[in-house]
């Protein structure tokens, strides 16, 4: 045995090689389906949160602007005023567009 | 240098899972699972309670992903609750399912001294190492795989099994002495050869 003693390199080699169990192809691909499902659940719940927030936000941008609108007593001579309210609202339409998109790529997995 | 590159990358998709890449989570599920799964087989001998205790595991490990900073800090906390749950599932475990040693044992009487060289080759090699492996008590075992296989060091291994740094120093150290010798005689003094 004294001659016969492995060196810690070897041993390293040896476990490294043989010394890991794996578990089954099966139990792997459901392992990461179920971890790679929990993290999207999670990310949707962070986002739920966030879209209330954002709605909160519109909202009050929404009222500040109507109010605008109110005081300042708009009559359909007033291009000017017709052309922002176009030009705001097709901003936020293309806003929300966006965010649909980089949502629907941001959760895309094979 | 290898280990090195390994956590250069290991950390590279680190940041992108924590940053919520899905592929790089799956990735990362993928160099954890095995590791997990053979700490797990360490303590409850049964692939059923295994891969139950790996699943565990991981769903709350990785529900608590972006806590940590780095990666070899996640996957020493990650084996802790494999250990901790393998522990857990042992107590709960009404009737004791063949114990490892008891398997070797049984596995051991078919294995004739006239055996040589010629049957150690892949699988067979693999179930010599696994043998004398199984020789060693759970605690000696789970040291040696932990800083061989995962090279965790010292204080690592501490965080991991919750022991002290003497008890792991000298588990290493008759672990690693018992190992070699049960290697010697499984091997019919071929060890040299292994590799």
């Amino acid at each position: 045995m004294r001659n016969n003693n492995v060196t810690e390199d070897q041993l390293r080699a040896i476990l490294k090689e043989d010394g890991i169990e794996k578990p089954t192809e099966f139990f792997s691909n459901r392992l990461i389906q179920a971890v790679v499902l929990q993290q999207k659940e999670k990310e949707a719940a962070a986002f739920k949160a966030g879209k209330w927030i954002g709605q909160f936000i519109l909202g009050i941008l929404l009222s500040f602007n109507l109010a605008f609108l109110y005081y300042l007593n708009p009559s359909p001579e007033q291009s000017v005023l017709f052309i922002s309210i176009a030009a705001f609202l097709a901003g936020v339409w293309g806003v929300i567009v966006v965010i649909r998109r980089f949502q629907v790529s941001k959760f895309n997995y094979p | 240098m290898a280990t090195h590159r390994k956590n250069k990358q290991e950390n590279e998709i680190w940041n992108k899972a924590i940053s919520g890449d899905i592929n790089s989570i799956a990735q990362l599920v993928n160099i954890y699972k095995d590791f997990s799964f053979t700490i797990a087989m360490s303590v409850v001998a049964n692939n059923e309670d295994a891969e139950e205790v790996v699943q565990d595991s991981f769903m709350k490990a990785f529900a608590s992903l972006g806590k940590f900073k780095q990666a070899s800090k996640f996957s020493t906390w990650l084996y802790r609750i494999v250990y901790n749950t393998a522990l857990t599932k042992l107590k709960r475990r009404k009737s004791p399912a063949i114990s490892i040693d008891q398997q070797q044992e049984n596995e051991q009487d078919g294995t004739t001294e006239n055996q040589g060289w010629d049957l150690v080759k892949d699988a067979e090699r693999k179930k010599y190492v696994t043998l004398a492996l199984n020789k060693l008590s759970r605690e000696d075992r789970l040291v040696l795989i932990l800083h061989y296989i995962e090279e965790k060091n010292i204080a690592e291994i501490c965080e991991i099994l919750g022991a002290g740094k003497s008890a792991i120093k000298m588990r290493l150290l008759r672990g690693r002495k018992q190992l070699e010798m049960e290697l010697g005689l499984l091997l019919n003094h071929e060890t040299r050869n292994l590799l």
